[in-house]
C-alpha cells in the first residue's frame, strides 16, 4: 500500500494533515478535551521532573476513554468511566494542591485525622493525605502501563499464533511454541513470579512495570487466542481471502476488531491486578524504594499500627486501592456487557 | 503424473459438443483436478477424482449435486483456497488461459476478487459483523485498484444501489446486523462483483432464503452477471434453480463429474444413470412417496478404479467396473458411463 500511485494522489479524498482537519470539524467536543488534556500533560510535566512518563501514560489514557463518557452508544459504560476519569485526573493535577508528601514533622507523627490534615499523620509526621493523592499518580500509572504493555505485547501474539495455525504454513509450530512459554510462565503463582524476578533484578519503577507485564502477557496470549479461535475460518474471513485480501491485513483489519471488546474488558480488570501485585511488592518490601509514596508501601507502614488503635494511617491508602480497583472491576464488567 | 501442462494425458480431454465458442479459451477451464486429503502414503481420501469444469465466456453453468458430491471443494480448489490437509494431486484449473495449480500465492491473491470472485450461502456470516458494509466493499477496491478511500467509498455505494439496496448512501455505513437477509446477499454481491470479475461463483446463494426471495436474488446475480459480460458458476443442489437460471449444467456425484450438458436436455432425457436417479429423487408436488436411491455413497478411500456408482446403479455390469468411465461426447452432451 505504500506505493502513491499518480491516480490515487489526484483524487479528491483528503490526506495527512487534511484528514485530521476533516474529522476535527466533524467532532469538535473531543477536539477540545483533547486540548484541555494536553494542557494538563504540558503542566504536568513542567511542574515536577520526576515521574514523567507515568504522568503521560495517564493523560494518553485519560484522552482515550473521555468520548466514552458522552457517548450515547455506550450508556453503560458511562458512569464508570466517569469515576475512572476523574480518579485519572486527580491523580495528574492533585499533586498540585496538596503538602509536600515526603516532608517530614516529627512533631505531628501519628496524628488523626482533624483539621488540616484531612487523613491524619504517619509515624514520621507526614501528610497521609497528600501521600494517598501522590500515590495514585504512581499505581494508576504503573498499573495502566503494565496493563498496556502486556495487552501491546499478549494480544497481537495470540492473534498470530491461532491465525498462523490455520492460514499461514509452519503456523502451527509457532502457536505450540509460544503456548508452551506461556504455560511455562503459568506455572508460577503470578505473585511469587514477580517477586523473584524483583528479587534478581532489583526494583525501580521502570523494572516494576515490566516484570508486572510480563507476568501477565500469558493471560492475554490466551484470552486472545481463544477469542480468535472460533472466528480464525469464519465465512467472513474467508470471503476476505476469496476477494484477496492478503492474510496480515486480514488479521488486522477483520479478525482483531471483532475481539477487542473482550480484550478490553480484561484490560481494566488487569489494571486492576496490576495495582494489586505492586501493592503486594511494595508490602513485603520489594515494591518501589522508600520513601516513595505508594499505596501498597502506606499499608505496609501502617499495620503495625493498627494495633494501638491509630487505623487512618493503613485505612486510607487500603481505601484508595479498594476505590481503584472496584472502579476498575465495574468498568471491566460494564464493557464485557456492552458487547 | 505431470498434469500442470495440462495437456490431459491421464483423462482424454474431451470436446463438449455443446460448448458454446468451442474456439476460444473457456474463462474457466478445470481438466482432471484430483484433490486428497492425508499424505499420499496413508490412507488417504479422494474427494475430488478427476474433475472437469469448461465455463465459456458469458456463460452459465450450473454445478448440481447431492452434499458431499465435492462441489464446494471444486470451488475452494479453483480459488487456492482448499482446507488445510488437502492437496492437488494431479489435473489443471486455467482461468481465462493462465495455470492456476503452482501459481504463486501474491498472484493468487490479485485474480481472487479481481478475476474470479465467490458469493457464499450465509450472507450475514460472510459479511464481517465489525466493519461497515459499505467500508468492507471499498476496502476490496482499495485492495485491487489504485482508488482512494473517497473514490473507493463512492464506487461501493454506486454498487449497492446498483443491487437494489434503497438509499444506498445511508446503508452503506450500516452494519450487516442491521441489514435483512436479503440486503445481505445483495451487499454479498456488490462485494463480490466490485472489481469486474470474469467469472463469479456462486455457492447455493440462496438456500438460506426464503422462497420468494430466492427468485429475485437468482435473477438479480444473473442480470448483473450479464450485464457486465461475465459468466457464472451456479453452485445448487436444487435442479429447478439450474434449470431456471443456467444454459448448461455439470452434474457431480461422489467427486467425479458424471455428465455435462445443456440444463433442459440434461434435466429432460438424462444419458447417465445416475442422473436420472438424482432427477427422480427430486420431490415434485404431486408426488406420493419420495424416491430414494438404494445403497450407499462410496467412501472416498483411495482411487476407485470403477464407476463410483456402480454398486448403486440399476444397469450396472461387469464392464462397469473394469475402469474409471470417461467422459466421452453422446449427442449434445458428455456423458461419463459406458452404458450411454
Amino acid at each position: 500500500m505504500s506505493v502513491v500511485s499518480p491516480r490515487a494522489s489526484g483524487s479528491t479524498a483528503p490526506e495527512g494533515i487534511g484528514r485530521v482537519v476533516a474529522a476535527a470539524r466533524a467532532r469538535p467536543v473531543r477536539v477540545l478535551v483533547a486540548v484541555a488534556m494536553m494542557a494538563v500533560l504540558l503542566v504536568a510535566l513542567v511542574w515536577d521532573p520526576e515521574w514523567r512518563e507515568l504522568r503521560v501514560v495517564l493523560t494518553v489514557l485519560a484522552i482515550l476513554i473521555a468520548p466514552a463518557v458522552w457517548d450515547a452508544q455506550r450508556r453503560e459504560v458511562r458512569p464508570a468511566v466517569a469515576v475512572m476519569l476523574a480518579l485519572i485526573l486527580l491523580a495528574l493535577i492533585g499533586p498540585l494542591f496538596t503538602r509536600d508528601p515526603l516532608m517530614l514533622n516529627v512533631g505531628e507523627a501519628l496524628g488523626a485525622p482533624g483539621g488540616d490534615l484531612w487523613f491524619g499523620t504517619d509515624q514520621h509526621g507526614r501528610d497521609i493525605f497528600a501521600r494517598v493523592i501522590h500515590g495514585a499518580q504512581l499505581d494508576l500509572g504503573v498499573g495502566f502501563s503494565a496493563a498496556a504493555l502486556a495487552v501491546v505485547v499478549g494480544m497481537p501474539l495470540g492473534a498470530l499464533s491461532v491465525f498462523a495455525a490455520a492460514h499461514i504454513k509452519g503456523g502451527g509450530l509457532f502457536d505450540s511454541v509460544l503456548l508452551r512459554i506461556s504455560e511455562s510462565f503459568q506455572a508460577f503463582p503470578t505473585l511469587l513470579l514477580a517477586l523473584g524476578i524483583v528479587a534478581a533484578v532489583g526494583p525501580s519503577i521502570p523494572i516494576l512495570i515490566f516484570i508486572i507485564s510480563i507476568v501477565n502477557v500469558p493471560v492475554y496470549l490466551r484470552l486472545t487466542r481463544s477469542a480468535v479461535a472460533p472466528i480464525v475460518n469464519a465465512d467472513f474471513v474467508l470471503a476476505a481471502r476469496c476477494a484477496g485480501q492478503p492474510v496480515l491485513r486480514i488479521l488486522l483489519r477483520h479478525i482483531l476488531p471483532n475481539v477487542k471488546q473482550v480484550v478490553l474488558a480484561q484490560f481494566s480488570v488487569n489494571v486492576a491486578w496490576a495495582i494489586q501485585i505492586l501493592a503486594a511488592l511494595s508490602f513485603v518490601g520489594l515494591g518501589v524504594p522508600v520513601p516513595t509514596p505508594e499505596w501498597g508501601a502506606m499499608v505496609r507502614d501502617g499495620y503495625e499500627q493498627l494495633v494501638y488503635g491509630r487505623w487512618w494511617v493503613a485505612l486510607f491508602p487500603g481505601l484508595a486501592i479498594l476505590f481503584a480497583v472496584l472502579t476498575l472491576n465495574q468498568l471491566s464488567d460494564r464493557v464485557r456487557h456492552t458487547t | 503424473m505431470s498434469a500442470a501442462d495440462g495437456n490431459g494425458m491421464t483423462v482424454p480431454h474431451a470436446v463438449d459438443p455443446a460448448a458454446p465458442d468451442g474456439g476460444e479459451i473457456p474463462v474457466l477451464d478445470v481438466s482432471d483436478l484430483t484433490v486428497g486429503f492425508g499424505s499420499a502414503d496413508k490412507r488417504r481420501s479422494i474427494p475430488l477424482q478427476g474433475i472437469r469444469l469448461q465455463v465459456a465466456a458469458g456463460e452459465r453453468m450450473a454445478l448440481v449435486g447431492e452434499s458431499g458430491s465435492g462441489k464446494s471443494l471444486t470451488a475452494a480448489a479453483v480459488l487456492g483456497l482448499l482446507p488445510e490437509g488437502a492437496e492437488v494431486i494431479r489435473g489443471s484449473i486455467r482461468l481465462d488461459g493462465e495455470e492456476l495449480i503452482d501459481a504463486p500465492e501474491r498472484r493468487l491473491r490479485e485474480l481472487r476478487g479481481g478475476r474470479m470472485a465467490i458469493m457464499f450461502q450465509n450472507p450475514r456470516a460472510s459479511l464481517n459483523p465489525v466493519l461497515t458494509v459499505g467500508g468492507q466493499i471499498a476496502e476490496v477496491i482499495r485492495v485491487h485498484g489504485d482508488a482512494g478511500r473517497r473514490e473507493s467509498w463512492t464506487q461501493a455505494v454506486d454498487l449497492l444501489a446498483e443491487m437494489g439496496i434503497p438509499d444506498a448512501g445511508r446503508r452503506a455505513k450500516d452494519y450487516v446486523h442491521q441489514y435483512s437477509g436479503g440486503m445481505a446477499q445483495r451487499a454479498a454481491l456488490a462485494m463480490a462483483l466490485s472489481c469486474r470479475p470474469d467469472l463469479l461463483i456462486a455457492d447455493e446463494p440462496t438456500t438460506g432464503l426464503d422462497a420468494t426471495l430466492q427468485q429475485q436474488v437468482l435473477e438479480l446475480v444473473v442480470e448483473q452477471v450479464a450485464s457486465r459480460d461475465a459468466s457464472l458458476l451456479l453452485i445448487t443442489h436444487d435442479i429447478a434453480v439450474a434449470r431456471a437460471h443456467c444454459e448448461r449444467t455439470t452434474v457431480m456425484y461422489a467427486g467425479r463429474v458424471m455428465e455435462v450438458g445443456p440444463t433442459d436436455a440434461v434435466v429432460e432425457s438424462p444419458k447417465n444413470p445416475y442422473t436420472s436417479a438424482l432427477l427422480k429423487a427430486f420431490v415434485t408436488v404431486d408426488q406420493r412417496r419420495m424416491y430414494a436411491i438404494s445403497g450407499v455413497v462410496p467412501t472416498l478411500v483411495g482411487e476407485l478404479g470403477e464407476c463410483a456408482f456402480a454398486d448403486r446403479c440399476p444397469l450396472a455390469g461387469p464392464e462397469c467396473r473394469e475402469d474409471v468411465p470417461a467422459l466421452r461426447p453422446v449427442d449434445d452432451r458428455l456423458v461419463a458411463c459406458v452404458k450411454a
